[in-house]
């Protein structure tokens, strides 16, 4: 048994671990840093697989950035646990009944599948050099290309949807106008009444 | 040096896209609607560029992009129904104050995705035209920001297309681990090596029919078929009425693509066991689609749950596993665009109190205020029951036609009998239009002559209905050519 055999099942028996702690756990904020931790086992399996741009970006954007912004929502939101779990027990038998067929036959085909090859039928893509972030971007720019730029469409809706969802201008919200701040007089600020007038 | 020119239409579409988004910005609140007339512009010239230059793009095709007139049939269907969808909805939201060009542009993101969808001859592009079509879906749904209802609407569906999408790329994914790519052509031949015969000896065939519940599971939950119809009464009833226009049409065009290519090519040595999930999906969306649309008070509810119906008869024609049935499938998904097209842009048209029209009853003693209304709400009722002279007679009779041919009787005779039960809750409307009280005082937002013109078009389909029929036969005939 070689080092890389017992690290993939040490890490694997972590990203099962604390993926169920994800969905059981009470408080959310240690379920979203369970979510933080199986993240970070999935990217050490990925390096087993000789990934190491995808395992290092797993770790560079889900537990850098997204994790982040997501952790802070889950600090800030009010959610009622109790409310959330109510339906728990009398969901739990169908739940444990489509998790057992699922888990049982994906087992069983898994386990035939690969029982007794060597052999995975994804090879390796190598193209240019060993490097494996040289492939993916040489496979990203010539043979996927067309994915990626629809890819960067994605992003421009999520911008303008994003917008348009969230920009306001309605009776009910207050904002600035800069302009009008600017051109203001002294007339509509300041109303000045004379002595005499009030007498009158 | 690649040739992308097989992708123009697409280009005009992004280009366009990305001009109005910047030229909006500098345009007063009062010439906004320049905007929109070049949206709809962009849209005729797309859909004329495909027409005219047919040949040259069929002959420029590539692996991960597959623009065979097949597809190309549909890109243009596709586009013409928008530029109507988006008629309605800019009268829609000029009368009540709320238009924004932002809508159309979001709305356009969504025919880029579903181009994206029927051109895709790779499971990476599908799952990103998937993704670009709900994304912008999503957004239109909720954009109408006063509205609980709506946002409401928009959560639910964001939830059920996330649980939706992930399905599909796991049964992706499966599919990818066992045949060791993601191209159509290549799965399609690694799963006719693997031999299968009748039933289930092989290993590999339970990863491959894990792969394929998994996609069919998705594609259903995007199609709205029974047991994976949940989202569709709330959503449509959730979002303002030319939102429900919108998703209850094209959309179901582009899955409808997507299932025929997936199921009747790649999937086609899988057909045994395909087959009969899709009767069940089918049986399934007819019976809840026709039974509980009838206790529907809202009208929205209740065209929602004749989709659901709808959708089950679509199934039922690809089912049949033979061309004639497919051609009867594609028949039916197209009358079945004209004609919500037609229902849900004339329900829009109609006030009701200056209100949208909501309930059933809203609408009683149209015959009264306004005949010609009434008029056009019959056909298009009388379409979807599937009275003769009518387009939706021809739909239902050649997916009948087919199941019979293919000795599935008792399937045929279950269709005839859920038609008669369906035709109870279109024909409540007729009977609350022509003979209860008016209550309310009905008014339009705009004059019907367009609408009247396309009713007048769909009379005219039903009379010839060769025209569509020719279309499907020419480009289903097609599609198992190449």
């Amino acid at each position: 048994m070689n080092v890389e055999i017992i690290i993939f099942y040490i890490f694997s028996l972590l990203l099962l671990s604390s993926s169920i702690a994800v969905v059981t756990l009470n408080n959310p904020v240690k379920s979203a840093i369970s979510l933080v931790f199986s993240f970070f086992s999935s990217a050490i399996l990925w390096l087993l697989l000789n990934a190491e741009f995808l395992s290092i970006i797993l770790i560079l954007v889900y537990v850098g950035a997204v994790m982040v912004l997501f952790l802070f929502v889950v600090m800030m939101l009010d959610i009622n646990i109790s409310q959330v779990q109510e339906g728990f027990v009398k969901y739990l038998p169908i739940g444990i009944f489509v998790f057992a067929t699922i888990a049982g036959l994906l087992s069983y085909f898994f386990y035939n599948q690969f029982e007794n090859s060597d052999d995975n039928i994804i090879t390796s893509i190598d193209l240019i050099g060993t490097d494996n972030t040289k492939n993916l971007g040489y496979l990203l720019y010539t043979e996927y290309i067309l994915a990626f730029e629809i890819a960067a469409i994605i992003l421009l809706l999520g911008i303008i949807s994003a917008i348009t969802l969230t920009l306001k201008k309605s009776a009910t919200n207050k904002y600035q106008n800069p302009s009008d701040q600017v051109n203001v007089s002294k007339k509509d600020r300041l109303l000045i009444i004379r002595d005499e007038d009030r007498i009158k | 040096m690649i040739n992308y020119l097989y992708i123009f239409p697409e280009i005009i579409i992004t280009s366009a896209l990305c001009f109005i988004i910047v030229l909006d910005l500098f345009l007063p609140n009062k010439l906004k609607y320049i905007s929109y007339y070049l949206i709809q512009l962009s849209l005729i010239f797309c859909a004329y560029y495909i027409y005219s230059h047919i040949s040259y793009l069929t002959n420029n095709n590539s692996e991960l992009y597959d623009t065979s007139i097949f597809s190309n049939i549909f890109k243009i269907f596709i586009l013409l129904s928008l530029a109507m969808i988006f008629y309605y909805t800019s009268v829609f939201l000029k009368y009540f104050n709320i238009f924004r060009t932002e809508y159309f542009l979001i709305t356009l993101f969504g025919l880029l995705g579903m181009m994206i969808m029927i051109s895709s001859q790779n499971m990476l592009l599908l799952y990103l035209g998937i993704e670009l079509l709900s994304l912008s879906l999503y957004s239109v749904i909720a954009f109408n920001k006063n509205s609980l209802f709506s946002s409401e609407a928009a959560v639910k569906y964001y939830i059920l297309g996330a649980i939706s999408s992930g399905f599909l790329l796991f049964g992706i994914s499966l599919i990818y681990g066992l045949t060791g790519s993601l191209n159509f052509n290549e799965i399609f031949i690694h799963i006719a090596s693997f031999n299968i015969t009748n039933g289930i000896d092989n290993v590999q065939v339970i990863g491959l029919l894990f792969a394929l519940i998994f996609i069919l599971i998705s594609l259903s939950f995007k199609f709205g078929a029974a047991p994976f119809h949940m989202w569709i009464p709330d959503v449509y009833h959730g979002s303002i009425i030319t939102t429900t226009l919108l998703l209850s049409t094209i959309p179901k065009i582009a899955v409808f693509v997507i299932l025929i290519k997936l199921l009747t090519n790649v999937f086609s040595g899988l057909f045994l066991f395909w087959a009969d999930m899709v009767i069940i999906l089918s049986i399934l969306s007819i019976l809840i689609g026709n039974i509980v649309a009838i206790s529907q008070t809202n009208i929205k509810r209740m065209l929602a749950y004749s989709t659901i119906a709808n959708i089950g008869f679509i199934l039922l024609g690809l089912s049949v596993g033979s061309i004639i049935g497919y051609k009867a499938a594609m028949f039916y998904t197209l009358t079945y665009v004209v004609t919500t097209i037609a229902a849900f842009g004339l329900l829009s048209q109609l006030i009701c109190r200056n209100k949208p029209i909501e309930n059933i009853s809203d609408l009683s003693g149209l015959n009264s205020t306004s005949p010609f209304t009434a008029f056009l709400l019959m056909f298009i009722l009388l379409s979807y029951i599937g009275i003769p002279p009518f387009i939706g007679f021809h739909a239902k009779l050649f997916i009948i036609q087919s199941l019979v041919e293919t000795n599935n009787i008792p399937l045929g005779i279950f269709a005839v009998l859920m038609t008669v039960v369906g035709s109870y809750y279109y024909l409540r409307v007729i009977k609350v239009i022509y003979f209860d009280e008016a209550k309310n005082v009905l008014a339009s937002t705009s004059k019907l002559y367009i609408t009247g013109i396309y009713v007048l078009g769909l009379i005219l389909l039903g009379l010839l209905p060769d025209v569509l029929g020719q279309l499907s036969q020419y480009s289903i005939s097609n599609f198992f050519n190449t």
